[in-house]
C-alpha cells in the first residue's frame, strides 16, 4: 500500500514535469509578412545602419542590470518617477533607435542578476536579448543552440570605437576570441578596462611629520610602516598606530582586490593564485612554485613583529575601514581607484589625510611587477530566433560610442543619471578600450592645463572635469570638497598621473577559464592553499610546510588540473 | 487495542478527516513532491541549459566526488559537531531563560524583556558579524575582561580551540529569545494551582521548578530536540560564512560553507543536490528514529 | 507563600533578576548599535566608533528613508504578505493538526498523511524545479508565489498536532454526546483553549514571512516588486570586490552603513509590536490547566 502510494506519487509528478518542459515552445512568424515592398526597405534599411532608427516601435524582452543603490537616489530629483523601463537610458533608446525593452526580470547585477539568468534559462525562457556574466554560461547557450549566431550583425553593425576597442587589447588578448565558436561570434562581449597596477597608499601628512621619503622597495616600505607603527605619525602621544593593514584573502582577483597584498609576492617574483608559464613553456600555478617562499618568510616575520596587522585574518572589510577611517592606520595597498573607499573620503574630510599612491614595493627593475586582468566582463547574447538580432549591437554602439559624443539634451539626462547610479545601460555592455581609464585622464589633465578646449571632451570626460574644477577651487578657498569630487580628483588625476608616469611590467596569466576536474576539485585545493598560507604567516605553521603542501596539493588533484589546462591553453 | 471502540466505525468524522487534509496535500504536492522530481540532477551533470531531461545522466557520480574530496569527513564532522552543539544548547539556554523569567513577578517586565531577548533573530548575521568581530577582537571587550583576570588576550575568531565554542555561544545568543517563546508558551499552559497546593505542603520554589516546571517542559523539550534533529546537518551557513577564515577551516569549515565554495568556481547544481539529498536522507532517519525512540521510552510518539 | 520573604527567597529572586537582566542587555547591545549607527555621521561609522550612542547626531537617514517610496512600496508588499501569508498558514495548521492530532485507531489514514508530512518537511528538490513549477502556475511577479510554496509549515503543523493532543479527551467527548459536529468540536472547543499555541504558530509564521528575503529574489522579476527584506538585502550587497569601473559610481554614492542601519531598524520595529500583542494570548492557556482537572 505505502509502495503503491509512493510509486503513483513519483509517477505523477515525472509526468508533470515533462508536461511543463515540453509545453513551451514558441513559435517563430515571419514579421515582414503582409508588408509592403516599401515597408520591407524601411526595415531592412534600419536593420543594415550602426544607428539606423527603425520605421516603428520595436519592444525587445531582456534582463535588466540594477544597481545596488535604493531609488531613494532618486528621490526629490527629477527622476524619482522612473523605472527600469523607462529611465533616461531607455528613453534615450527609444527617440535614437525606436525601441523599447520590456524587462522580463530585473536585479542587482552580479550574484542576484546572474541567479536569474540561470533561472530563465533553466525553464526554457531566455529574453530576447540579455547579459551573462559568466563564460561556463555563455558556453552552455551555444551548445544547447539557444542563441543567434550574431557574426554578420558583427561585421555589418559594429561601430568603429566597437571595433577599435577589441582590437586595442592585442590580438591574443582580443575579447572576440572568447566569444568566437567554430569561427562564428556568438556574442557580444563587454570589455574589462584594466586597472593596471595596484599602489602602495600612504598618508603623506603622516610621510612628511616623521620627514619620510616615497617608499620604493620591500625594505624601504618596511621601514616606513615601521615608522608609522613606532613615531607616533598622528601626533597624539599614543601608541596606537599600526602598520600595513592585510584583507583576509591575502591575494587574488589583482587589483581589484583593495587591501590584498599581492605586490609584495610580486616584487619577490612570486604570482600567487594566477596561471604562469615556467621556463619550459608550460602552464604551471603560481601559488604552488618556489617562489613563493620568500614572500612567506618575509610575512611570516612582518606579522611576528608587527608591521602588517596581527588580526588580519579575522577582520572584515568594515573593519578594516575603521581602522584607517579613525586614522590607526595610514598605509594599504590597492588599486587606482581607492579614494573612492569610505577609508579615504572621511579621513580627507575628518582627520585632514593627504592620501598618496606610491610604485612599491618594486621589483628587481625598480618597476611594479603587476598582472593583467581578463579581457572581457560577460557577454550580450541573443535568443535564437529573435527577428532583430542586430538591436543587440546597436544599443552597444549607442551605449559605447554614439552617446558619448552626443551634447543634446537628451545625452545630459545621461549623464546626470551616471552620478545618480540608480540605473544601468539596457544590456550593461560597455566596449571600450583597456587603457579607456589612462585616455580618459590624459584628454581632462589637456583641459586643465589649457592645452585643449573642454568641447573635445566626451559627456563622461565631461563629468570628470567639472569634478575635478569644484575640487579645485573648493581647495583653493580653503574648504573641504564634496567627498565625491574628492574621489574623482585623486584618482582619476593624482592617481591615474602617477599610473601613467611609472608603468608597471604587467604578467599576462596564460589561463583564465576552469576546467573539468577544477569544477568539482578546485575548493579543496583552494582551501588547502589558503589554510597554508594563512598560517605560514601567522606563524602556526613553518615554512618548510610549505614543500608538503605543494606535494599534497599536487596529489589532490592539482597535478590533474594542470595537465589539463595546459592542454585547453593548446587547444 | 482501540481507546474507544464506538470511534472506530466513524466513517462520517473520518472523512471529514480526509476532507480537512486535502487542500494542505495538494500544496504540498504541487510545491513540494513535483519540484522533487529535481532531486534527479544529483545523478546528473546537470546544465540549466539542456535542462533536466537533456542533461547527461551520471549515475552515482556525483557522490562519489563529494566523498572522495580529501576533506570530506573534516567538514561532515564540523557540521556534526557544530550542528550538535547548537541543537543542545539552544535547548537548555531558552528553556533556563523562559523558567527565570517566569519566576520573575511583574507582568510588565516579563513581557519587555521577551519582547527584548527575542530581537536579535532579526539581526542578520552579515550585520553582526562585525559586532561579533569586535567583540571578540584582541582589544574587543571579551579579552579586556579575560586581562582583567590576567589571562592572555585570545584571537577567538582564528583559533581552533575556540572557534567552534564562539559560533555555537554566538548563535544561542542570536535565537535563545526566540527560541524561548515556545517555553514560555508551555510554561503559561501549567496550572498555577499546582504550584499553590506545592507552596503549602512546603515546597521552596527551587523544589517547584524541579517538580511542577521542568516536567510540565518535557514534552515540548522532546518534541522540539526530535524536530530540531533534521537540522543536524545544517551548522548555519550565513552565521560560519561572516565568521570564518582559512585559519580556523580545520574546524570551523562545515558541509553549507564547503559547497557554496565548490560553486563558486562554476554553478555546481548537481552537487549542491546530491548534497542536499543526502542530508536529507540522514535527517529523515534520525527524526524517524527519534520518533520511535520517545515513543519506546515515553509511550507517546512525537508526531 | 509570597508573603514569607526571607532573606534566602530574597538572595534568590535577585539572583534571579540580575542574570535574567544580564541576558536581556546583551540583547539590546546589537539593536542599540544599530540605532546608534544610524543616528550617526557616515564618518564617523565607518572609523567604527559608534558603539551605544549616537556620534555626531543626525537624522538625514531618517529623513531619507521617508522619501524612499520604493521602501515604502516594499514595506506594504510585506505587510500583505504576512496577513495573507500568515491566514493561510493557520489554515493549513489548523486544518491538518486536528485530523493529525487524532490516534491512529481512530484515523488509521493518519499514520500515512503523516510520513507524508514528515518527508515533505525534510526533503526538496532545489530551488531550480521549484522555480519552474511557480512560473508555469504563472506566478511570479504575484503574491501568490510568495505565500504559497510555503503556505504548509510543516513544522508548526507538527507543534500544533502535539498541542492538540494535549487537549483531554473528555472535552471532545462530552461535545460529541451532545451532538456536536467535527468541525464544531475545533472551531469551538478546540481552538478557544489554544489560543496560546495559536499565537506562538502564528508569531512563527508571521515572522518568517516578514523576515524571508529569498523568495522575493527567486519569484519577483521586477525590482520594485520585492517585499521589505528582498529590497533591504540588495542592497547591503556586499561590493568589497568593484571589478569594474561602472561600479565605481556606486561606490562613490555608496548607501553607507547608517542608511542601512536606518533600514534594518524601520524594519524591525512592526515586529516589535506585534510580540507584546500576541503575548495577550498567552495568558488565555490557563483555560488548559483548569480543564486539565
Amino acid at each position: 500500500m505505502k509502495k503503491k502510494i509512493m510509486k503513483l506519487i513519483a509517477l505523477l509528478s515525472s509526468a508533470t514535469m515533462i508536461a511543463l518542459t515540453i509545453s513551451s515552445c514558441g513559435q517563430e512568424k515571419d514579421f515582414t509578412a503582409g508588408m509592403s515592398e516599401e515597408e520591407k526597405a524601411a526595415w531592412e534599411e534600419a536593420a543594415k545602419d550602426p544607428y539606423g532608427k527603425y520605421p516603428e516601435l520595436v519592444t525587445y524582452t531582456t534582463g535588466y542590470n540594477l544597481t545596488n543603490q535604493g531609488s531613494d537616489v532618486l528621490a526629490n530629483s527629477k527622476y524619482e518617477n522612473d523605472t527600469p523601463e523607462n529611465n533616461a537610458y531607455t528613453r534615450y533608446l527609444k527617440e535614437l533607435l525606436n525601441i523599447q525593452n520590456e524587462n522580463v526580470f530585473e536585479a542587482v547585477s552580479g550574484p542576484d542578476y546572474n541567479q536569474k539568468v540561470s533561472m530563465a534559462i533553466a525553464s526554457g525562457d531566455i529574453p530576447d536579448v540579455m547579459h551573462v556574466a559568466d563564460y561556463e554560461t555563455l558556453v552552455d547557450l551555444v551548445e544547447s543552440d539557444l542563441i543567434e549566431d550574431l557574426t554578420d550583425v558583427y561585421n555589418d553593425l559594429a561601430s568603429e570605437t566597437v571595433k577599435k576597442s577589441y582590437e586595442s587589447y592585442g590580438e591574443k588578448n582580443n575579447p572576440l576570441n572568447t566569444v568566437t565558436f567554430d569561427g562564428k561570434i556568438m556574442a557580444i562581449p563587454k570589455t574589462q578596462l584594466s586597472d593596471g597596477q595596484d599602489f602602495l597608499w600612504l598618508r603623506k601628512d603622516w610621510l612628511d611629520k616623521l620627514g619620510l621619503q616615497e617608499p620604493k622597495t620591500l625594505e624601504d616600505v618596511e621601514n616606513v610602516l615601521k615608522a608609522f607603527i613606532e613615531k607616533d605619525p598622528d601626533g597624539d602621544g599614543q601608541n596606537d598606530t599600526m602598520g600595513l593593514v592585510v584583507h583576509s584573502e591575502v591575494y587574488g582577483d589583482y587589483p581589484n582586490n583593495t587591501f590584498a597584498i599581492d605586490n609584495v609576492f610580486t616584487a619577490l617574483n612570486a604570482y600567487p593564485n594566477i596561471w604562469i608559464e615556467n621556463e619550459d613553456g608550460e602552464a604551471v600555478y603560481g601559488s604552488v612554485q618556489e617562489e613563493m617562499k620568500k614572500p612567506l618568510e618575509l610575512l611570516s616575520r612582518w606579522y611576528k613583529e608587527g608591521v602588517i596587522d596581527k588580526e588580519f585574518a579575522t577582520r572584515t572589510n568594515d573593519d578594516i575601514v575603521g581602522l584607517i577611517s579613525s586614522g590607526k592606520c595610514g598605509a594599504y595597498i590597492g588599486p587606482w581607484w581607492s579614494p573612492f573607499n569610505q577609508a579615504q573620503t572621511s579621513t580627507y574630510a575628518t582627520d585632514n589625510a593627504e592620501w598618496i599612491n606610491v610604485s612599491a614595493p618594486v621589483g628587481e627593475d625598480s618597476k611594479i611587477n603587476a598582472i593583467s586582468t581578463k579581457s572581457y566582463a560577460g557577454f550580450v547574447v541573443v535568443r535564437k530566433g529573435f527577428e532583430h538580432p542586430e538591436l543587440a549591437m546597436k544599443v552597444v554602439n549607442v551605449n559605447s560610442e554614439y552617446s558619448k559624443n552626443d551634447k543634446s539634451e537628451k545625452a545630459n539626462e545621461i549623464k546626470e543619471n551616471q552620478t545618480l547610479a540608480y540605473f544601468n545601460w539596457p544590456l550593461y555592455c560597455e566596449v571600450q578600450p583597456g587603457n579607456n581609464a589612462e585616455i580618459m585622464t590624459n584628454n581632462v589633465m589637456n583641459v586643465l592645463e589649457g592645452k585643449s578646449d573642454a568641447s573635445t571632451l566626451t559627456t563622461e570626460e565631461q563629468s570628470y572635469l567639472e569634478s575635478a574644477q569644484r575640487f579645485l577651487k573648493a581647495e583653493e578657498e580653503g574648504k573641504k570638497a564634496d567627498s565625491a569630487d574628492y574621489s574623482q580628483y585623486v584618482s582619476r588625476i593624482i592617481s591615474m598621473k602617477k599610473m601613467i608616469d611609472e608603468p608597471a611590467n604587467f604578467l599576462v596569466p596564460s589561463f583564465f577559464e576552469t576546467t573539468k576536474s577544477m569544477s568539482t576539485r578546485w575548493a579543496s585545493l583552494e582551501k588547502m592553499e589558503m589554510e597554508t598560507i594563512l598560517k605560514i604567516i601567522t606563524g602556526e605553521k613553518n615554512i618548510s610546510d610549505f614543500d608538503s603542501f605543494v606535494e599534497q596539493w599536487n596529489k589532490s588533484g592539482g597535478e590533474v588540473i594542470t595537465k589539463e589546462v595546459n592542454e585547453a591553453i593548446k587547444k | 487495542m482501540a481507546k474507544s471502540g464506538i470511534r472506530n466505525g466513524d466513517k462520517k468524522e473520518r472523512l471529514t478527516f480526509h476532507l480537512m487534509l486535502l487542500p494542505g496535500m495538494i500544496i504540498l504536492f504541487i510545491f513540494v513532491f513535483i519540484p522533487l522530481v529535481g532531486s534527479l540532477m544529483a545523478f546528473q551533470d546537470y546544465v540549466p541549459a539542456k535542462g533536466l531531461f537533456g542533461s547527461e545522466w551520471v549515475g552515482l557520480e556525483n557522490f562519489k566526488i563529494i566523498f572522495s574530496f580529501p576533506d570530506s569527513v573534516q567538514v561532515f564532522w564540523n557540521t556534526l559537531i557544530i550542528a550538535l552543539g547548537k541543537l543542545v544548547m539552544n535547548i537548555i539556554v531558552p528553556v533556563l531563560f523562559s523558567i527565570l523569567l517566569n519566576e520573575l513577578g511583574g507582568k510588565f517586565f516579563k513581557r519587555t524583556f521577551q519582547t527584548i531577548v527575542y530581537l536579535p533573530h532579526f539581526l542578520s548575521w552579515v550585520v553582526l558579524a562585525t559586532v561579533v568581530t569586535n567583540m571578540f577582537s584582541l582589544e574587543g571587550p571579551i579579552n579586556a575582561f579575560l586581562g582583567f583576570f590576567g589571562i592572555d588576550a585570545v584571537q577567538f575568531l582564528a583559533d581552533n580551540q575556540w572557534f567552534r565554542t564562539v559560533i555555537i555561544g554566538t548563535d544561542v545568543w542570536k535565537e535563545f529569545g526566540y527560541n524561548s517563546v515556545i517555553y514560555l508558551a508551555a510554561l503559561l499552559a501549567i496550572d498555577p494551582g499546582l504550584y499553590e497546593a506545592a507552596s503549602i505542603d512546603g515546597a521552596n520554589r527551587f523544589k517547584q521548578i524541579i517538580n511542577i516546571t521542568i516536567p510540565a517542559l518535557l514534552p515540548t523539550v522532546v518534541l522540539m530536540t526530535a524536530l530540531n534533529l533534521g537540522n543536524i546537518l545544517n551548522a548555519g551557513f550565513d552565521q560560519v560564512f561572516n565568521l570564518y577564515n582559512p585559519i580556523v577551516y580545520e574546524t570551523g569549515d562545515i558541509i553549507d560553507t564547503y559547497v557554496y565554495r565548490i560553486g563558486m568556481v562554476e554553478g555546481q547544481y548537481s552537487i549542491g543536490a546530491a548534497v542536499g539529498l543526502f542530508k536529507s536522507v540522514i535527517s529523515f532517519i534520525l527524526i524517524l528514529s527519534a520518533n520511535k525512540i520517545a515513543k519506546k521510552t515515553t509511550g507517546s510518539s512525537i508526531f | 507563600m509570597v508573603k514569607r520573604d526571607s532573606i534566602q527567597s530574597k538572595i534568590y529572586k535577585s539572583l534571579i533578576w540580575i542574570i535574567v537582566l544580564l541576558m536581556t542587555l546583551s540583547c539590546l547591545l546589537p539593536l542599540l548599535n544599530m540605532i546608534a549607527i544610524s543616528l550617526s555621521s557616515s564618518n564617523e561609522v565607518s572609523s567604527n566608533k559608534v558603539g551605544l550612542l549616537p556620534v555626531d547626531l543626525t537624522f538625514t537617514t531618517y529623513e531619507k528613508l521617508f522619501k524612499d517610496t520604493q521602501f515604502w512600496a516594499s514595506f506594504w508588499i510585506s505587510v500583505c504578505r504576512v496577513v495573507l501569508g500568515t491566514a493561510l498558514n493557520m489554515f493549513f495548521v489548523i486544518s491538518m493538526a486536528y485530523p493529525l492530532s487524532k490516534s491512529k485507531y481512530r484515523f488509521p489514514a493518519r499514520e500515512i498523511y503523516i510520513k507524508i508530512v514528515i518527508f515533505a518537511m525534510l526533503f526538496s528538490g532545489g530551488i531550480i524545479p521549484l522555480f519552474m513549477v511557480v512560473s508555469k502556475l504563472k506566478m511570479i511577479n504575484t503574491i501568490w508565489a510568495l505565500v504559497l510554496p510555503g503556505a504548509v509549515p510543516v513544522f508548526n503543523v507538527i507543534l500544533l498536532i502535539n498541542f492538540f493532543k494535549g487537549v483531554p479527551d473528555s472535552l471532545d467527548e462530552a461535545a460529541r454526546i451532545d451532538g456536536a459536529s467535527t468541525l464544531e468540536i475545533l472551531l469551538k472547543i478546540y481552538l478557544p483553549v489554544s489560543l496560546p499555541a495559536l499565537a506562538t504558530v502564528g508569531l512563527f509564521s508571521i515572522v518568517n514571512h516578514w523576515n524571508d528575503y529569498f523568495s522575493g529574489l527567486l519569484y519577483m522579476n521586477k525590482a520594485s516588486l520585492y517585499p521589505l527584506q528582498t529590497y533591504i538585502q540588495q542592497l547591503t550587497v556586499d561590493i568589497t570586490q568593484v571589478t569594474d569601473v561602472e561600479q565605481l559610481k556606486q561606490l562613490a554614492t555608496l548607501s553607507n552603513r547608517s542608511f542601512n542601519a536606518t533600514k534594518i531598524v524601520v524594519s524591525t520595529i512592526p515586529l516589535l509590536i506585534i510580540y507584546p500583542f500576541l503575548q495577550k494570548y498567552f495568558v488565555s492557556g490557563i483555560v488548559i490547566g483548569a480543564v486539565k482537572e
